[in-house]
């Protein structure tokens, strides 16, 4: 089973990323719309997982930069729902060149992306997974594959057909394997009541603890949508899915000694808010857990300096349409635009940094000043109001 | 010309507004020091003096809650350029989604029951003989939500862990650990309880202990390599006779930052001392596995587990992640069949209760579905909001059958 992507520099021994990535919209046996029977833990059919794990893994082959341990493998592994597909065409093309999360599947890729991760202590372990799901702690969870409920299994055997996490990540704490692992669960929550007593069964896709040790970092994100069906839209992906690229592609933009970068910390503080601001205009609630070790470290760094989004507004606003602006670098040599309008705000995008914002009014009359303001614009945005009034 | 002549000082001083939940006086603020493209040149906290050589600068400040102020500096050489800002601490340790955040159309709910309850061993729940004092500081209803605001008050000699449960008529219940017991600063603890149509949130503020709640806050907003923690996390457990429940988010604080030296050997003391506790020992069995003693750690989660369920979700998180480990490990050396037997039975009394934890709360909560009686016996009462201005605190309190 090859990996989905493997870069030319895969095979060094120098330090690589390696990730596993899975999500399953259609199950096998799932009905489409949830019925009462408590074996399936009243489950049907999801509609955006598939979505968010290639979104992701296109992230990755794209964008994600690790100076440190560059991309090595992409494993993909997905099954769409037919909403997604037709939502996004690439989807069914993509689908038809990657294995199918079956267990049987997924315990291969694990077995194969544990072996990557293995090659050197330096290399960065990513893992992300979407499917219908319940979290039993901080770190552990459990999620359905493809094949979950096949009659052919017994009631003792119900989660053989799923992965636990939690053990993957016991498998994956040792001191010979990646020391910075990256966990994110893009879970569909499972009806507890239903679920309840399935809890201690074991789940059959696992890593064994054969050896001792830690990783240095081995952080968890997990989203999970109060509703059985992931919140979001086919095809675009689910709502932590949606919130995570934004974190990676600027909201969780932090400033480090080696420049921009996405870090555990600021994951931690932007992931959740990000996801409960999306959900709340679905009128839902979907709530995020950080888990794993606190530990700050880089997981992307940001190619070039980051753009932000300055918007400057007047106070009175009736000044705007008697206003421009200049924005100068701190000491006010270097100019970054001049004469900008005001309709009735004004809207630019411009480098991370400090910053000299220069309002005049013309004439200057009639109650209006010019003003100069100092301004610091950190990424993703920055809004300015600036009072003009005498 | 010595070093303080060719250098310029930045000092950053924060007053603390209103009345804090939280304080800086022992974590400080962390305090980033920015060239003009905003590089980080510095990374410090609030209470150092900052040495630079003289330029311009920014520095941004984050405080424990993830607020964050930036101001342009010059720094000139020999000289101390100071920065004087304000922070408002939120009173709560975390900021969860709630509520009192989603109005709703309509009337708001008018009335809510609440209770008090124990985990006893096998962590079946029952209502508890003497339960903690309560008097609501603060209510109001708008936008469709009732929110209340309640200081719980452990009784005198009280030493065990209590957990509040609140149940609405619409069958929604959540059940909260409480950071109080007849100990040192940590007699009272501040919920909040807001209802909206369907909805039912609760929150537990810890009081007596500012450093406590300024620890939360730096972890939940993920500021979790200040420099500030570690040392104010290592303070609280140290500090574990004045104040036990700030001791073990200490220890939890230091378990997630992997700074075991810190740890010293007080999970034993706060053990010994405070053996009501579930958190003291899932602490000192977390210790105990990290150093590799397996069997010493499982007798120590299965002691927490007779004692109850932890008052802190960090501590129902360990529970439930290595008594999974430990009941399904095969090869794992120092696992005796025995152990993996009596952790699967462990494991087994808590999962009944896994489902319903909310695991992004600080303090364990459990929120479901119940529909059970709710009757005085069951030590339940009805809370509801007098019409007026209510003098007696007793008015917001009734039978539930009345």
């Amino acid at each position: 089973m090859n990996p989905w992507v493997t870069t030319s520099i895969a095979a060094n021994e120098a330090p690589r990323t390696h990730a596993l990535i899975i999500g399953v919209s259609r199950y096998d046996h799932l009905p489409a719309e949830p019925e009462g029977d408590e074996l399936l833990f009243g489950l049907a059919q999801a509609t955006t997982p598939a979505s968010s794990a290639l979104r992701f893994a296109e992230w990755l082959r794209e964008e994600y930069h690790q100076p440190a341990a560059p991309l090595g493998t992409i494993r993909l592994l997905m099954s769409a729902s037919n909403a997604e597909k037709e939502a996004n065409t690439e989807l069914e093309v993509v689908e038809r060149n990657v294995p199918s999360p079956v267990s049987a599947n997924v315990a291969t890729a694990l077995a194969a992306w544990y072996d990557d991760c293995l090659t050197n202590r330096d290399n960065v372990a990513v893992l992300y997974i979407s499917g219908h799901g319940i979290q039993n702690s901080k770190e552990g969870s459990i999620v359905l594959l493809q094949d979950f409920g096949d009659p052919a299994d017994s009631r003792i055997q119900l989660l053989r057909r799923a992965i636990d996490i939690g053990s993957v990540r016991e498998g994956m704490s040792r001191g010979d394997v990646a020391r910075r692992q990256f966990y994110f669960i893009d879970s569909c929550r499972i009806r507890p009541n239903l679920f309840r007593n399935y809890y201690t069964v074991g789940a059959g896709v696992t890593i064994d603890v054969i050896a001792e040790g830690t990783a240095d970092v081995s952080a968890v994100h997990f989203g999970a949508s109060s509703g059985t069906s992931a919140l979001g839209d086919p095809g675009k992906g689910t709502l932590f899915n949606l919130a995570l690229l934004e974190c990676l592609r600027g909201e969780a933009y932090t400033s480090t000694p080696d420049g921009w970068a996405v870090t555990q910390a600021s994951l931690i503080a932007t992931l959740p808010t990000r996801v409960e601001e999306l959900a709340a205009r679905y009128d839902s609630e979907q709530k995020t857990t950080s888990g794993g070790e606190f530990i700050d470290t880089v997981f992307h760094m940001v190619t070039g300096e980051p753009s932000v989004t300055l918007t400057v507004a007047l106070e009175p606003k009736m000044a705007a349409p008697s206003a421009s602006a200049e924005l100068y670098d701190d000491e006010a040599e270097v100019i970054v635009f001049d004469d900008a309008p005001f309709n009735p705000e004004l809207v630019k995008n411009v480098p991370a940094g400090s910053y000299l914002l220069k309002v005049t009014i013309k004439p200057e009359t009639g109650g209006l000043r010019n003003r100069d303001v100092p301004l610091v614009a950190e990424p993703p945005r920055v809004r300015k109001v600036v009072s003009v009034s005498t | 010309m010595n070093d303080r002549q060719r250098t310029g000082q930045i000092s950053v001083s924060v007053k603390e507004d209103g009345l804090p939940g939280a304080s800086l006086q022992t974590a400080g603020a962390r305090v980033d020091v920015l060239d003009r493209r905003l590089r980080l040149l510095k990374r410090t906290h609030s209470r150092d003096a900052i040495s630079v050589a003289p330029g311009r600068y920014v520095v941004a400040v984050t405080f424990p809650d993830g607020s964050r102020r930036t101001q342009q500096v010059e720094a000139r050489a020999g000289e101390t350029t100071r920065v004087d800002l304000t922070w408002t601490a939120p009173r709560g340790e975390i900021v969860r989604a709630r509520a009192t955040s989603k109005a709703v159309p309509g009337p708001a709910p008018d009335q809510f029951y609440m209770r008090f309850v124990e985990f006893s061993g096998g962590l079946g729940i029952k209502a508890v003989v003497d339960p903690p004092s309560k008097e609501v500081e603060d209510h109001e209803s708008k936008g469709g939500v009732l929110d209340a605001t309640i200081v719980v008050q452990a009784q005198p000699n009280s030493r065990s862990v209590r957990f509040a449960e609140v149940a609405t008529r619409s069958g929604r219940r959540a059940t909260v650990g409480l950071p109080i017991a007849d100990v040192g600063q940590a007699r009272s603890a501040r919920m909040t309880v807001a209802l909206s149509g369907d909805g039912l949130d609760v929150d537990v503020q810890i009081l007596g202990s500012p450093e406590a709640v300024t620890v939360s806050q730096f972890m939940a907003s993920g500021h979790v390599a200040d420099a500030a923690v570690p040392a104010a996390a290592e303070e609280m457990l140290r500090g574990k006779q004045s104040h036990p429940f700030g001791a073990a988010l200490g220890g939890y604080a230091l378990l997630r930052l992997k700074n075991l030296e810190r740890l010293h050997n007080w999970p034993q003391n706060l053990a010994a001392w405070f053996a009501w506790l579930p958190d003291a020992h899932v602490i000192l069995g977390e210790q105990q596995l990290r150093e590799g003693d397996v069997e010493e750690a499982f007798t120590h989660f299965r002691r927490a587990l007779d004692t109850g369920l932890p008052v802190f979700t960090d501590g129902f998180s360990i529970l439930s992640a290595r008594l999974r480990a430990l009941a399904k490990r095969e090869t794992r050396a120092g696992v005796s069949g025995r152990l993996r037997a009596e952790a699967e039975g462990a494991l087994e009394a808590l999962s009944g209760w896994t489902p319903w934890v909310q695991f992004d709360a600080v303090h364990t909560t459990l929120e479901r579905a119940d529909d059970s009686p709710i009757t005085p016996v069951e030590g339940w009462q009805r809370f509801r909001p007098p019409f007026g201005l209510a003098l007696d605190p007793s008015f917001f309190w009734s039978n539930p059958r009345e």
